[in-house]
């Protein structure tokens, strides 16, 4: 199941969203594909992105197979995000994982609290 | 916010300059076969600073080659390869190729990567086929966790500071090192992290406890966090060992964190703690300013002559005290702007180094007076220059070994380059136990080019200085490195430039000594002051040779050179100062005005003027800066009474004026 739509941002300055989210449908999970990017630089824009949008009460699916450069800025947004929707009942779930999500969360010791131990790079969880 | 890590370039590119220097010099001093592990240590750590900097500012191509790099040196570091000739030369290299890489980046220019590529292949081979000490082939042991000697298991604190990731440091980067060192194993608590409305996604709210297991030492481990200090809490202690309270990092407090206990001082850190980064615009702003300062206390001065009475003397006083502080000041403030001419000397090792192994002779380079302190302005444009005579004494005056040991010298020569104050300048002498020059053939050879009559009898001042002539040159064989005649012309034109002057003294199989002369600083010059019609000029006292009055008659027209005057057994060419800039003179005729004979670029003119002022040390302000550039006008000063007065560029008049004429025929008396 890979509901994220294809990445349409590359390394540039281009300031397009960092984050985008697929309509939300009541009771419809919403989907959040994250993109190329994710990074100190990005943050403040993926941070407020993150705020702006309404998931309702739907549940929250993030595409992060696009996922080239990530670092613990970025991972730490999403870490802050991931206990801003658990606080709300809603629990991040995850589509998809690029490889470089998986090591990097790894290696900082926070893919279990992001839920994405038992994920696998680009494809399903 | 966003943050701007190219307003840090800058600082990378000027430290990872300054430690490659470093680098170059630590890898001079290492010997083949001997393991010289504090020298191979300095090595590593440059080395693996420029690849942290490197991969932080996200210069691949730098981190990738200086990774490699860093792999080799960590062989040599723990013994498991020999400092070996070939491998000095390669590292030497190596230092060259981070110096192109780095370079090109700055000047945002293209570097071509293929000796690098072909570098760090080497470097690669050269681990695969590492060989220990016994001589026997081995792959790198990769022992099981707690079952090898010499692994150790290692607890680690990370916290990190407000400002960490400001400053470019990333925690995923560190650990991703620390986990290239062995088995790592990491917990974050993330207790502290607030929900994402009131994040601040530019501190990061995260600690972390870390084992790992490596067989490196502690200061591999203290590498990989060298780029956060000040910026985290670390603490890293053996798991499996004796205790040891260590806190590389001084951390900067937090509000609210809980504060380690301070680690004692090193002299190291406190001696960096003392001295900060500026840059040269800023002390040249406040150089500047002092100058202002300066000009404004004259005109009080002056000011002050005029007024009577008790007050105007407390007044005067007052101002004479000020005088003397602000002379001060402005003295200490061109003092920040000195740095130590070691800085130009540091790059002769390695040339040296070089050039005598492509010739095959052998020198050994003696180096004293690093530590005397010239302007750095000064200091930039000395450099190319001493590298050209250096080069000459290396390739001309320095015999091969064969020829010293038949002429009863030692086998190996030396270069002495030594630098020390003298009067108000800054003397550095170039000498060698070379060959020396042959008077002879730098006679003959001006003969055969015409720079000489054939009957000129010259001593050996006169000759020596044919040297310095356009396109002369004596070298036998032209090379590559001198020799081509077009050097010390230009040596001696860019010493000029600065103010300086350059003299050379020779014996025949007894070597050469260059003094190249220098004034400390180029932000203030010793002026004599000048009055032409209304306006006040100021000449640089260096370029005065003399100031006469001419009799009636004494000069005369050449066709083609102008007004000319005797002096010294040669014609003069008169400038006359009033023409060249515009001005009513008090007097038109030569003979009841003065004549000043300056000298610039070897050439002698008279300037012709009203009077003397006098003489005074001036503020230089650039003319091209502040207006244009003015052929003849090397820059302005304000004076005491506020007025503005051009500071005369003697070479730039001289140039501008007929040559002089070397002959009485065809003269025609001037009235």
């Amino acid at each position: 199941m890979n509901r994220a739509r294809k990445a349409t941002r590359r390394p540039g300055k281009a300031a397009t969203p960092v984050v985008k989210v697929a309509p939300v449908a009541e009771r419809a999970p919403a989907g959040l594909k994250l993109e190329f990017s994710c990074t100190l630089r990005d943050s403040l824009d993926m941070q407020f992105q993150l705020l702006a949008v309404d998931f309702g009460d739907s549940d929250v699916i993030v595409d992060g197979s696009a996922v080239e450069r990530i670092d613990t800025a970025g991972l730490q947004m999403l870490l802050s995000f991931a206990k801003y929707q658990a606080t709300r009942g809603k629990p991040v779930l995850w589509a998809a994982a690029s490889p470089e999500l998986l090591r990097s969360s790894q290696q900082l010791g926070l893919a279990g609290m992001l839920g994405l131990e038992e994920s696998r790079g680009g494809s399903e969880p | 916010m966003t943050i701007d890590l190219e307003s840090f370039h800058e600082v990378f590119f000027l430290e990872s300059f300054e430690a490659l220097d470093s680098m170059e010099g630590a890898l001079l001093q290492l010997v083949p076969g001997v393991a010289d592990s504090e020298t191979v240590n300095t090595i590593f750590r440059v080395a693996h600073s420029i690849k942290g900097g490197a991969g932080m500012f996200g210069f691949n191509e730098v981190a990738t080659f200086t990774h490699t790099l860093e792999t080799l040196l960590d062989e040599l570091r723990a013994g498991r390869m020999e400092v070996t000739a070939p491998l000095c030369e390669g590292l030497l290299q190596s230092v060259d190729q981070i110096r192109g890489m780095l370079g090109a980046i700055q000047k945002q220019q293209v570097f071509d990567p293929a000796t690098a590529n072909a570098l760090k292949a080497e470097f690669t081979r050269l681990i695969d086929e590492r060989k220990p000490r016994g001589g026997q082939a081995a792959p790198r042991p990769v022992p099981p966790a707690d079952a090898d000697a010499g692994r150790r298991r290692w607890q680690i604190r990370f916290k990190a500071l407000p400002d960490l990731l400001n400053r470019g440091n990333d925690p995923l980067r560190m650990f991703s090192e620390l986990a290239g060192l062995g088995d790592l194993r990491v917990v974050a608590d993330c207790s502290t992290v607030p929900d994402l409305p009131t994040l601040d996604p530019q501190i990061c709210y995260i600690s972390w406890q870390l084992e790992l297991a490596t067989e490196a030492p502690r200061s591999s481990i203290e590498l990989i966090f060298e780029w956060a200090e000040g910026d985290c809490e670390l603490d890293i202690q053996p798991l499996d060992g004796p205790v040891a309270v260590v806190v590389p990092t001084q951390p900067a407090p937090a509000p609210g964190a809980p504060s380690l206990p301070a680690a004692p001082t090193s002299a190291v850190t406190s001696a960096e703690g003392n001295s900060i980064r500026v840059a040269i615009e800023k002390i040249d702003e406040l150089l500047n300013t002092v100058g202002e300062i300066v000009i404004t206390q004259s005109m009080l001065s002056q000011l002050s002559r005029q007024l009577e009475g008790l007050h105007a003397d407390r007044l005067r006083a007052g101002l004479a005290q000020l005088d003397m502080s602000i002379r001060e000041l402005q003295e200490r403030v061109m003092r920040v702007r000195m740095l130590p001419v070691g800085t130009v000397f540091s790059r002769f090792p390695r040339l040296v180094r070089d050039l005598s192994t492509r010739l095959g002779k052998k020198i050994r380079l003696q180096l004293s007076g690093e530590q005397t302190e010239l302007d750095k302005t000064v200091l930039e444009k000395i450099g190319d220059p001493l590298v050209h005579l250096v080069r000459n004494s290396v390739d001309h005056g320095i015999e091969s070994p064969a020829a010293r040991i038949a002429a009863g010298k030692p086998e190996e020569g030396t270069v002495h380059l030594n630098a020390f104050h003298k009067g108000g300048s800054i003397n550095i002498v170039i000498t060698d136990d070379g060959g020396g020059l042959d008077k002879q053939r730098i006679v003959e050879k001006a003969r055969s080019k015409g720079l000489i009559d054939a009957n000129a009898q010259l001593g050996d001042e006169h000759i020596f200085e044919l040297i310095f002539l356009p396109g002369f040159s004596t070298a036998a064989q032209t090379t590559d490195l001198s020799g081509r005649g077009v050097g010390m012309d230009v040596v001696r034109r860019n010493i000029k430039d600065l103010g300086g002057n350059i003299e050379l003294q020779s014996e025949l199989g007894g070597g050469t000594s260059i003094t190249i002369t220098l004034p400390l600083t180029l932000a203030i010059v010793d002026g004599q002051t000048v009055s032409v019609g209304t306006e006040t000029y100021i000449v640089p006292v260096v370029t005065v040779v003399e100031s006469l009055q001419l009799k009636p008659g004494a000069v005369n027209h050449v066709y083609g050179h102008g007004e000319v005057f005797p002096f010294r057994g040669e014609y003069l060419p008169v400038i006359r100062l009033h023409e060249v800039f515009g001005v009513a003179p008090r007097s038109g005729v030569l003979h009841e005005g003065l004549i000043m004979v300056v000298e610039g670029d070897g050439r002698r003119a008279g300037l012709f003027i009203d009077q003397l002022l006098g003489q005074q040390q001036v503020v230089i302000k650039s003319l091209e800066t502040n207006y244009a550039r003015i052929e003849g006008v090397g820059g302005a000063t304000i004076l005491g009474e506020g007025t503005v007065a051009l500071i005369l560029d003697v070479p730039g008049l001289l140039r501008m004026s007929p040559p002089a004429q070397g002959a009485r025929g065809g003269l025609r008396e001037s009235a």
